[in-house]
């Protein structure tokens, strides 16, 4: 096992007296995509957030190799790490090329223009949207404003490449808004810089795209985490119907034994419920 | 991509032609008045200076009124113009303006107690009277600072500064002002209802080299740091957090906007009264048309703004010659339209 990215020991956040994270331990290792899932209010925003330098613990730690994450400078920080956040909106109408110029005018300053205006096609291009490059954000789609976000977070891990080789991205439910095509179009390209080195942890919903995707699922439930392991070994009916409250088959997909889960019906009877 | 070449010509074009602009205007602001001196004269003034004995009667014209003058209005109006937009940027609210730190509420309310409660504090200390002038705007620049430092204050929670509550608080204690400011004028006399209702519409008029030399080291600071700011206010679009995951120092670029436009706005309030309008509408027209990036927008609202309100102080002193209308007057009459204009010419971008 290569020594991991990004530790964090013992996590926990309160907030007004409720527990949002209690003690979650876990190690981001380079090269590997790791899946947050869990039912809504569980804690998965907050945990990426504190993993993310953004909100500070109650209690535990964060630290980017052996660095705890409260002592790096945000700039510096912004190179070693990139965020992707849930739907941004603007306030004012910046084109779509200049909202994934802004992830390498920071720690891109230092670039030749040349190359800071070959790592802004490249993005585009990478997540389709270099046809879209002189359109207003506001007029666009939600799922096409999530694929410039996304282009935006690549502009700043190509620039932030330049300061730092050891590179983690989070991705905050980044398919919530996404067409089919788009969803496997952005985690091929997550899996992609995964295999390139980075380490990435994103949130997802369905589980069904988390099992294809993960090398590492992790389930968080009540700001716990109650399993970690290969989307083999994770998911289970049993796990699904404790974490999950839903008594949804588990399946397999025949040639590599991909699990998948299978939404039911489930017409209760009201006077039995 | 290509258009970033384009893009870095176009931004240097606009900016040639606002410098024009503002070089223009100010050759026109320093020939207009009562006087009128045709711009080649005025040339000979400023390089061969006073020293021609032909020249003194223009020279004096030019040197000691209207050359502190245009330039009292060109720093009052880039300082006016580059607050708004910082404003704008740090709420992510295109409607925000520099009267939402409190600056105005606050020097409004301090100016009107000097106005009305001045002389008469004087008396009953047995001073020898009248105030000197320099309290007015002294005590309008602290009233300014003071209201947006109380303002700030309650909306920083655990060195958190929450625009949101900033906003809504600011709305309160500019009512609140507002209340206190028209208690002191329902007790004013005549002479000091129409000092207030002057005072509160702004005017160049009292424009001499002491107030420039006053007015400068205070609003400079805003202009000298916009070239440091619009980078993390271009991150603060896509929110805070993404600012902050950017490499932005958020708190800290807040704190400095907050305070850099509370001390230039104050200084302004105090050199040329109350000026509405300019820190609103000079970003607002430049948005629709040179685009909302903000390393761009910065400097070219401060030189549009200068432009603007010089502009506004020339029609304010030729249209009623020889008396002079308050520059706050002309800068709405002639800017609301104009932004009418502009606005709806491009409706499809004011969408936000």
């Amino acid at each position: 096992m290569p020594e991991p990215l990004l530790t964090a020991s013992g996590l926990a956040y309160t907030v007004a007296g409720r527990d949002l994270v209690q003690d979650v331990s876990l190690a981001v290792p380079p090269g590997a995509l790791q899946v947050i899932v869990g039912p809504n209010g569980a804690g998965k925003s907050t945990l990426l957030r504190l993993l993310c330098g953004e909100l500070r613990p109650s209690r535990g730690g964060v630290a980017y190799g052996p660095e705890p994450v409260e002592t790096i400078p945000p700039w510096r920080l912004a190179g070693m790490r990139a965020v992707l956040p849930q739907a941004a909106r603007l306030a004012f109408p910046f084109s779509v090329a200049d909202v994934a110029r802004i992830g390498l005018d920071g720690i891109g300053r230092g670039l030749k223009a040349r190359d800071r205006a070959a790592m802004l096609e490249r993005a585009l291009g990478q997540v389709d949207v270099a046809h879209l490059a002189d359109r207003s954000y506001q007029t666009l789609s939600g799922g096409e404003q999530a694929r410039v976000q996304f282009a935006r977070v690549l502009c700043q891990l190509a620039a932030g490449r330049t300061i730092a080789d050891r590179q983690v991205l989070f991705l905050d439910e980044p398919t919530a808004s996404l067409d089919l095509r788009h969803q496997g179009a952005l985690l091929d390209a997550a899996a992609e810089l995964a295999r390139a080195g980075v380490g990435v942890v994103a949130i997802l919903h369905d589980l069904n795209l988390a099992a294809a995707y993960a090398d590492t699922l992790l389930v968080l439930d009540q700001g716990r985490l109650v399993a970690d392991g290969p989307p083999a070994e994770v998911l289970r009916d049993t796990l699904i119907a404790q974490v999950f409250q839903v008594s949804w088959p588990v399946g397999q997909v025949p040639p590599n034994g991909q699990p998948f889960v299978l939404p039911r019906r489930n017409v209760a009877d009201p006077q039995h419920s | 991509m290509a258009d970033t070449a384009a893009r870095a010509r176009r931004g240097a074009l606009a900016l040639g032609l606002l410098l024009a602009l503002v070089l223009a205007v100010a050759l026109l602001s320093v020939g207009m008045g009562a006087i009128r001196i045709p711009p080649g004269r005025v040339l000979d003034v400023l390089v061969r200076g006073a020293a021609d004995p032909l020249l003194a009667r223009d020279a004096l014209v030019v040197l000691n009124i209207r050359l502190p003058r245009t330039l009292l209005g060109l720093l009052v109006g880039a300082g006016l113009a580059v607050s708004g937009a910082l404003m704008q940027g740090l709420f992510r609210n295109p409607l925000a303006d520099p009267a939402l730190v409190g600056v105005s509420a606050g020097a409004g309310l301090a100016a009107a107690c000097v106005i009305v409660l001045g002389d008469r504090l004087v008396a009953h200390l047995g001073l020898p009277g009248p105030l000197p002038y320099a309290v007015l705007p002294a005590g309008a620049f602290l009233g300014g600072l003071s209201a947006t430092l109380v303002l700030y204050g309650l909306a920083t929670r655990a060195g958190r500064t929450s625009v949101a509550t900033m906003l809504l608080a600011g709305i309160a204690l500019g009512a609140l002002s507002g209340a206190l400011t028209g208690l002191l004028v329902y007790a004013s006399d005549d002479r000091q209802l129409r000092d207030l209702t002057f005072w509160s519409l702004g005017s160049l008029g009292g424009a001499t080299w002491t107030k420039v030399a006053a007015t400068t080291p205070l609003i400079l600071p805003v202009l000298l740091a916009v070239p440091v700011l619009g980078r993390g206010l271009n991150a603060l679009v896509l929110g805070e957090a993404e600012a902050f995951h950017l490499g932005v120092r958020v708190e800290r670029l807040k704190r400095a906007c907050i305070l850099l436009v509370a001390v230039a706005v104050g200084a302004g309030v105090a050199a040329a009264g109350v000026i509405g309008f300019v820190g609103l509408v000079v970003p607002h027209a430049l948005r629709l048309v040179i685009g909302p990036e903000h390393r761009l927008l910065l400097p070219a609202a401060a030189l549009l703004g200068g432009a603007f309100l010089v502009l506004a102080d020339v029609a304010a002193r030729i249209v009623a010659a020889p008396a002079e209308l308050p520059i706050g007057i002309v800068t709405a009459m002639v800017g609301a339209p104009v932004f009418l204009w502009l606005l709806l010419g491009r409706a499809r971008l004011a969408d936000a």
